[in-house]
């Protein structure tokens, strides 16, 4: 039984005000049993598209995958976009049996944070080689504001990291482990991969090699002269010209990536969920 | 004639006479007398007359001498060696070529530049008489001293190298230079810009300013040195530079026993173009060097004029060892004025890859302690 607190009380009136606050949006939101845009950022047709596609998924694998989408979750008394999906993820009953196996994007436009919630299932399914891809493609989109086409990459990338995985062959297993797709368990393998290497061997190769030809530069002292400097004769340098003109200005713009975006983002793992979070 | 030839002998005594380069003076061997050159040279008879000759006309090629543009002048330089020449007699060596002059009192033993033993004394004749010679300042004790200094602290050294080295047969030898006098004028065009940053909001935002940046300008050289014997590798003899020029003395013959020297077999024409490129890397860079305050600076385009001065011959003093290693020539050079030695030296690949290994073994175990255990 869940222990009643005042907190998660207000939580639960918070997000019944939210589904209100939703309906009374207007025309813009859309509220769909797997998409759900209170921000009006996806057209009827964009935001119905993904609701046809997260519900054949949901036929096929019996596997949830959500999108919400609102103005700002920091209004509801929280400070962070995962914490807060997954009350939202748990409070809405998100996921299909048990074990509430889904997947749930959650985006809050104001302050551009993301949260990606992985349950049950989802755990197994979406590795973190197949979490990196689907983060990247979407996220690519979501840094142009390409809303529909980010939401599009999310959806295509869920449905073929389950189909790898229904498959018996999740996508990444091959570095962690052997997968087992029996009963969905799997042997994480600890034995240490490429990039381990190469960096046991990358380091000490470049350190020997500096040595190397530290050792070898002090074999010659020979070296053709390329400039007469000694033979100058001194105050003779004369300077007929000497003119700095401005000619004109640029300017570039980067976006920077600090450790909540997305280059970076959080890993989140507890309480029966997994996943990860940080800014587009 | 006869009278000026025995100026290169003992007064006292008779026997040929040497330069010391740690007293200055030419010694007698046999004797023990020790001279100034100044007062050897005065007892040349003729010499003083010749020379009031030679200082009229060189005043008066001096007085028409400018700026020469185009060619090198190389008007002073004089084919006539008057009454040194007979004092004088030549060595060549038929392995490598070298044609290398001496005192007749002095006896070359082998080639300094490959080392052979079998050379062929002959007789003196014509060639460029030198305008200018730098005496040996320091013997042959500091020469090998410096070799030894040379091979120490250098780890892949083969041991049996410097055990086998025939340091004794260092060898002093005047090395033929031409020095160059001239200016360098340039005008050079730059793209630099200045950079400045700031964030605005999620952005960095970088503003470059652009600049065309020109500078024009001129600077003088003096006796800028480029060797001039064919034998003598380019590289080794710039790094013995520099010499310190406040030592050079009018070219006497006095300055020349007990040591070899190397005659000239490349021509003005042939070095001029090192001298060229010295100097007009030496202008481009210090007018570069005026560009300041920018982030970036990069030239765009540059055209360097050498206004070409006067050409002077003259002979500086190196100590040289040859020596053969495992079928290859190695030849050490010290700077017979400052001491700087330099050379190139073999290396014991054996000992090379067994270090290598080594290390990458020893730091490969400590990295895979760190990282994966």
């Amino acid at each position: 039984m869940k222990r009643f607190s005042f907190s998660r009380m207000a939580r639960l009136c918070g997000f019944s005000l939210l589904l209100c606050a939703a309906l009374c949006a207007g025309a813009f939101a859309f509220e769909g049993e797997y998409v759900t845009d209170f921000a009006g950022i996806l057209s009827d047709g964009q935001a119905q598209a993904l609701e046809n596609q997260a519900a054949s998924v949901a036929e096929t694998y019996g596997f949830g995958v959500y999108i919400v989408v609102m103005d700002d979750f920091s209004e509801y008394g929280y400070d962070d976009a995962y914490d807060f999906a997954v009350a939202l993820y748990d409070e809405w009953g998100y996921g299909f049996g048990d074990d509430h196996s889904g997947e749930m994007l959650f985006m809050s436009m104001n302050n551009r944070k993301y949260a990606l919630v992985y349950t049950g299932y989802g755990d197994i399914a979406f590795t973190e080689g197949g979490r990196d891809s689907l983060e990247n493609a979407m996220l690519s989109c979501f840094r142009n504001d390409d809303w529909a086409g980010g939401f599009k990459e999310y959806m295509d990338w869920s449905e073929y990291l389950l189909e790898a995985a229904a498959n018996g062959e999740p996508v990444g297993w091959d570095e962690y482990g052997d997968y087992h797709p029996d009963d969905g368990s799997a042997d994480y393998d600890d034995e240490p991969g490429l990039f381990e290497w190469a960096i046991v061997i990358g380091i000490p190769a470049v350190i020997t090699i500096i040595i190397s030809l530290l050792l070898l530069a002090q074999m010659d002292s020979v070296e053709e002269a390329t400039q007469a400097k000694e033979y100058v004769i001194p105050h003779t340098l004369k300077i007929r010209v000497k003119s700095d003109r401005f000619t004109h200005v640029t300017e570039s713009r980067t976006k920077v990536h600090d450790d909540s975006d997305s280059g970076g983002s959080s890993h989140h793992s507890g309480g029966g969920h997994s996943g990860r979070s940080g800014s587009f | 004639m006869p009278s000026q030839i025995t100026n290169y002998k003992c007064p006292a005594c008779g026997g040929p006479l040497r330069f010391a380069g740690d007293s200055g003076k030419l010694q007698c061997d046999y004797c023990g007398s020790s001279y100034e050159v100044a007062d050897i040279e005065e007892r040349m008879a003729g010499d003083e007359a010749k020379a009031a000759d030679a200082f009229q006309e060189e005043s008066e090629k001096a007085e028409q001498a400018g700026e020469s543009g185009g060619e090198w002048d190389t008007s002073e330089l004089d084919a006539d060696w008057g009454a040194d020449a007979d004092g004088l007699k030549t060595y060549s060596c038929p392995s490598c070529g070298a044609e290398l002059i001496c005192a007749k009192a002095t006896a070359a033993t082998c080639c300094p530049y490959c080392g052979n033993n079998a050379i062929v004394p002959g007789q003196f004749s014509g060639a460029l008489k030198p305008d200018y010679v730098i005496p040996f300042k320091l013997d042959k004790n500091a020469a090998v001293e410096a070799l030894k200094k040379h091979y120490k602290g250098k780890y892949l050294l083969p041991k049996r190298f410097s055990k086998q080295n025939h340091i004794e047969e260092v060898q002093g030898v005047y090395v033929p230079f031409w020095l160059f006098d001239g200016k360098a004028d340039a005008d050079i065009q730059f793209h630099a810009t200045q950079e400045s940053s700031h964030r605005d909001g999620d952005y960095e935002v970088t503003t470059t300013r652009h600049y065309d940046v020109r500078r024009a300008g001129s600077v003088e050289f003096e006796r800028v040195p480029v060797d001039a014997s064919k034998r003598m590798p380019n590289d080794m003899m710039d790094s013995i530079e520099p010499f310190d020029y406040g030592e050079l003395k009018a070219f006497s013959a006095a300055y020349l026993p007990g040591f070899l020297a190397d005659r000239y077999d490349v021509s003005v024409e042939e070095c001029a173009r090192r001298a060229d490129e010295r100097c007009s890397n030496t202008v481009v860079e210090m007018l570069q060097d005026t560009v300041s305050g920018y982030s970036t600076c990069s030239m765009e385009s540059k055209n360097v004029r050498i206004k070409r001065g006067k050409v002077h011959y003259a002979l500086l003093p190196v100590w040289l060892l040859s020596t053969k290693w495992n079928g290859k020539n190695f030849l050490f050079a010290m700077n017979a004025q400052s001491g700087k030695m330099v050379g190139n030296l073999p290396v014991n690949w054996a000992k090379f890859w067994l270090t290598f290994a080594g290390i990458f073994g020893a730091l490969g175990a400590a990295s895979y302690w760190f990282f994966l255990t």
